[in-house]
């Protein structure tokens, strides 16, 4: 994902700033979801989504100035806190205490663990990229060439993958089928 | 079991989750302006001689294990200490290698420098030099970053050469192995 493609132009940071809100306000909830679904404790998702808006300020100037491209270059920041808290661990986020604490005290998953679901266990089978692109298709709501965005993949790869992908999971489904 | 069937099962598998709660949104935009409010707060400045050598300062973390990414992340920043940037990056090739295990080849840069300001410059620095994945300049691009961050003369000449030699070697698919230049630690390995 080109940082410079489609960005707004310096010089009118009030424009900038409203945009950038509006954006972050927008796209806040899909993120700190994306975040509920694949970390735990689910109170680390309060911190990566802090850190995801630490770099969306940040970086404002890069903020594409078309919705969904903003869109996808705040899920391509928050893929890469994602990727660097499974390298690095958590890191806490002061100024994320009051979602954490709000998720803490309310529970933010309420669903059995991946490995006790039929379709997550098999999804867990998966290379971790195939795993991903299912993911952000079926669960983020993605499109194939939205999903190469965020993976900064090419969309062929991504499209072929995910088609691999989708047979192994109905060839895993057919066979619980069988069993049962 | 019909494309449509499989369309469902996978949506259904979607974990349900609390982000949707009003008593979470409401913290939402708070949690937001409170980090603009924190992404323009005035940089720290560095006062010499009283860097803690082992702390990291800096962080900055390319792609992720299978992915080369085009954005980079500082991760933190205290004042006075050392910055320690990771810097990941795959070979140049596809990065999607589909060799069963889609794992390609990588190269991990793990980079000391002294930090001047709050990391905006080391990552805009990088940031640049993978986005343009002009591999052939990325060494010395990276040099310019160990350079700039030290902020000042001291870091040695011997070890920019040796650093942009590293990693133009390391570009090399051939090279497995790890090397130390001074503060640089540079290792290639096959799959991650």
């Amino acid at each position: 994902m080109s940082p410079g493609r489609g960005t707004l132009q310096p010089g009118r940071p009030g424009d900038l700033e409203a945009h950038a809100t509006a954006v972050v306000e927008a796209t806040s909830r899909d993120v700190l979801g994306y975040f509920l679904r694949r970390v735990g404790p689910p109170e680390d998702a309060a911190d990566l989504l802090g850190e995801t808006l630490l770099v969306v300020w940040r970086r404002v100037d890069h903020l594409p100035a078309d919705p969904l491209e903003a869109r996808l270059w705040m899920f391509g920041i928050a893929r890469r806190v994602l990727s660097t808290h499974r390298r690095s661990g958590a890191r806490r986020v002061a100024l994320a205490d009051r979602l954490r604490g709000e998720i803490e005290v309310h529970g933010a998953v309420v669903e059995p663990p991946d490995a006790a679901h039929p379709v997550r266990a098999l999804l867990l089978e998966l290379s971790p990229l195939d795993q991903e692109i299912i993911r952000l298709v079926h669960w983020e709501g993605f499109a194939l060439v939205d999903v190469a965005r965020v993976l900064d993949a090419k969309p062929a790869t991504v499209r072929s993958r995910y088609a691999r992908a989708r047979a192994a999971l109905r060839r895993g489904l057919d066979e619980q089928d069988r069993r049962s | 079991m019909t494309t449509t069937d499989l369309d469902e099962l996978l949506d259904a598998s979607r974990p349900a989750t609390a982000a949707d709660d009003p008593r979470i949104t409401a913290l939402l935009a708070p949690l937001s302006a409170a980090a603009r409010d924190a992404a323009v707060e005035p940089a720290t400045t560095r006062v010499p001689g009283r860097r803690r050598a082992s702390l990291p300062l800096v962080a900055v973390a390319l792609g992720g294990s299978l992915l080369l990414g085009a954005g980079a992340l500082v991760e933190g920043l205290q004042p006075d200490h050392q910055a320690h940037a990771e810097i990941v990056f795959v070979l140049p090739d596809d990065p999607f290698v589909d060799d069963g295990v889609g794992a390609p080849a990588r190269c991990t840069a793990v980079l000391l420098f002294d930090v001047v300001d709050d990391g905006a410059h080391e990552q805009e620095a990088v940031e640049t030099a993978v986005a343009s994945r002009d591999w052939s300049a990325l060494g010395s691009q990276l040099a310019d970053v160990v350079r700039q961050g030290r902020g000042e003369a001291g870091l040695g000449a011997d070890v920019v050469d040796a650093l942009d030699a590293g990693l133009r070697s390391a570009l090399d698919p051939a090279l497995v192995g790890t090397a130390r230049y001074g503060g640089v630690s540079l290792t290639c390995g096959g799959a991650a």
